[in-house]
């Protein structure tokens, strides 16, 4: 049996009392701040906790959820992620860094569910959830796309119409006869249907929309040629074994509100 | 009272009373490790998981991927309780049955499970150096030491054009002067072969003439015409319309593949190290009949 008796409290309470003033002022500050720390402590595993429990792409509706995990959030995606995407999470065309400020997704929609996912087990990451449907094929090289053996090369010229296709897409300057051209060639040998559909993309496979001016790599003839001719096969790393689960909610859930600035809970 | 705040004398009281705070505190961390650290016995399902079975962990994340994988890409909210308790029955009857398969050592006599094990190992090895972000100036040194490598395809334009043997001399002074192709042509009964279509990467080009006379073409510049090769045909004069030679790409341009490459020969240099200490550690006998 352990108890404290009321004798012992008291003969406590005296030695307390007959400690100098800065022994026992010390002593209350220590004391404070353990309780103080033990409640800070028991408080965020509680909310952690309850952000874990609750459904992500609800979260993003709860503002005390995003309050809790905003500030939290930013500091994992300062030390993790902004060394690719920036600070400013605007990313880098020149090295086909996705922006996460515009609301444009190449994988999923866009909800918090799906940015978490991509968070948890990356894009073409050594991890066996990772998202890795798709690469772009380097229609320059011999063999396009060794997943595809069906895919045969292009010559320059075909990238060229396939260049003037894309260029009447996105509205710029565009030679007629050769866009046409281009178009065959996209639903026939160049077999681009297969993951950019009608030219809208389809976000399951990350396969990017090519009608909406947004541009991975840049949307310059150039850069579009080289995307076509040496292929693309964008990375982003697996956090799953790196962040605690708690970790990549708050970061799923910062980077949603990177692009959802406007909505009542991102305040 | 003094004695015990006076440290320069022993104090029985304030030695117990430390002893005392020490313990209390051991035992405070003790006890969180406890019922928080992976691997150890808990009554409490933890906030990122489902369910615990024999203590290991189904994470609400898995379980969430597997809600959509199972009935589409819909709103999870919306799927019913009985269709939430079925995903998650089936989870854990795979956990169960994953537990069971280690206590039967199934890796021991399944090739799939085996070859599973492998590829895991050698992910979970991967995944942090893939995981790290290698500076600049790694990579730009990485680049300047393998540039050569980093290069567009070359493109050529070219006729590949055949005569009789007789007419291969004066066919090729002609083009040489500087005569039209198609002029040099009717004039000494040649015709174009057929294996070359316009505009070419050098690889095309290279399947499409075959090693040799590709070689010969690559280094033809524009309007020169190559020596005659004699072919089962004819003899064979290719005339250079146009030869663009692979450029070296800049570090910029080149830095997706540069990144890349890195961080396989990263991975390859990692992967091999952990497998010399798997080596060094295990107890490995060879038959004396397989020993070298």
């Amino acid at each position: 049996m352990v108890g404290v008796s009321l004798g012992s409290m008291k003969k406590l309470g005296r030695w307390i009392g007959g400690l100098n003033v800065k022994v026992r002022a010390a002593g209350a500050i220590v004391l404070v701040a353990l309780i103080v720390a033990g409640v800070w402590g028991v408080n965020t595993a509680n909310s952690r906790a309850a952000l874990l429990r609750m459904d992500p792409d609800l979260e993003a509706m709860d503002a005390v959820s995003m309050k809790f995990a905003l500030g939290r959030g930013h500091g994992i995606y300062e030390k993790n992620c902004a060394s690719c995407h920036g600070g400013g999470a605007k990313g880098d065309q020149s090295r086909g860094v996705p922006d996460l400020t515009d609301n444009d997704w190449l994988y999923g929609s866009g909800l918090t569910s799906d940015i978490e996912t991509v968070i948890l087990y990356g894009i073409r990451a050594p991890n066996p959830k990772t998202w890795r449907l798709a690469d772009m094929p380097a229609f320059a090289r011999p063999v396009p796309y060794a997943k595809e053996p069906g895919i045969k090369p292009l010559s320059p010229g075909d990238i060229n119409d396939m260049v003037q296709f894309l260029a009447s897409l996105r509205g710029a300057p565009f030679q007629a006869d050769a866009a046409g051209r281009g178009a065959k060639l996209f639903s026939d040998r160049g077999g681009c249907y297969d993951c950019h559909g009608d030219t809208h993309g389809d976000s399951a496979i990350g396969g990017p929309n090519l009608a909406d001016n947004i541009w991975l790599y840049g949307g310059s003839d150039k850069t579009v040629f080289q995307s076509i001719a040496y292929g693309r096969a964008g990375y982003c790393p697996a956090f799953e074994t790196r962040l605690s689960p708690a970790k990549i909610r708050e970061t799923a859930l910062y980077v949603y509100s990177l692009s959802h600035q406007k909505s009542p809970s991102a305040k | 009272m003094s004695k015990i705040t006076d440290a320069s004398q022993v104090s029985l009281a304030r030695s117990l009373i430390l002893s005392g705070v020490a313990a209390v505190i051991g035992l405070g961390l003790a006890g969180y490790a406890l019922f928080t650290a992976k691997g150890t016995t808990t009554l409490v399902v933890p906030p990122e998981d489902v369910a615990l079975v024999n203590q290991q962990p189904v994470a609400r994340s898995d379980f969430d991927l597997q809600l959509r994988a199972v009935y589409g890409a819909v709103d999870i909210n919306q799927l019913s309780a009985a269709q939430r308790q079925k995903v998650l029955d089936s989870m854990i009857r795979e956990e169960l049955f994953v537990q069971r398969g280690k206590e039967l050592d199934v890796a021991s006599v399944d090739t799939d499970v085996r070859s599973a094990m492998v590829a895991a190992v050698e992910a979970g090895i991967a995944a942090d150096v893939m995981a790290s972000q290698p500076t600049k100036e790694k990579l730009m040194a990485y680049y300047e030491a393998h540039k050569e490598t980093y290069s567009n395809e070359g493109t050529m334009t070219a006729r590949d054009l055949v005569f009789p043997a007789a007419n291969a001399a004066a066919a090729h002074d002609a083009l040489a002067s500087g005569q039209a192709p198609d002029a040099v042509n009717a004039k000494f009964a040649g015709k174009d072969s057929g294996r070359l279509n316009g505009e070419d990467f050098y690889f095309a080009a290279k399947i499409h003439l075959g090693d040799a006379t590709f070689a010969a073409a690559r280094a033809l510049a524009p309007k020169a015409v190559s020596a005659p090769i004699p072919g089962p045909d004819g003899v064979h004069l290719i005339y250079m319309v146009a030869n663009k030679p692979p450029v070296a790409l800049t570090f910029d341009e080149a830095y997706a593949r540069v990144r890349g490459d890195y961080q396989k020969d990263a991975v390859n240099r990692v992967q091999a190290s952990d497998e010399g200490f798997f080596r060094k550690r295990a107890n490995v006998l060879i038959a004396k009949d397989f020993k070298q």
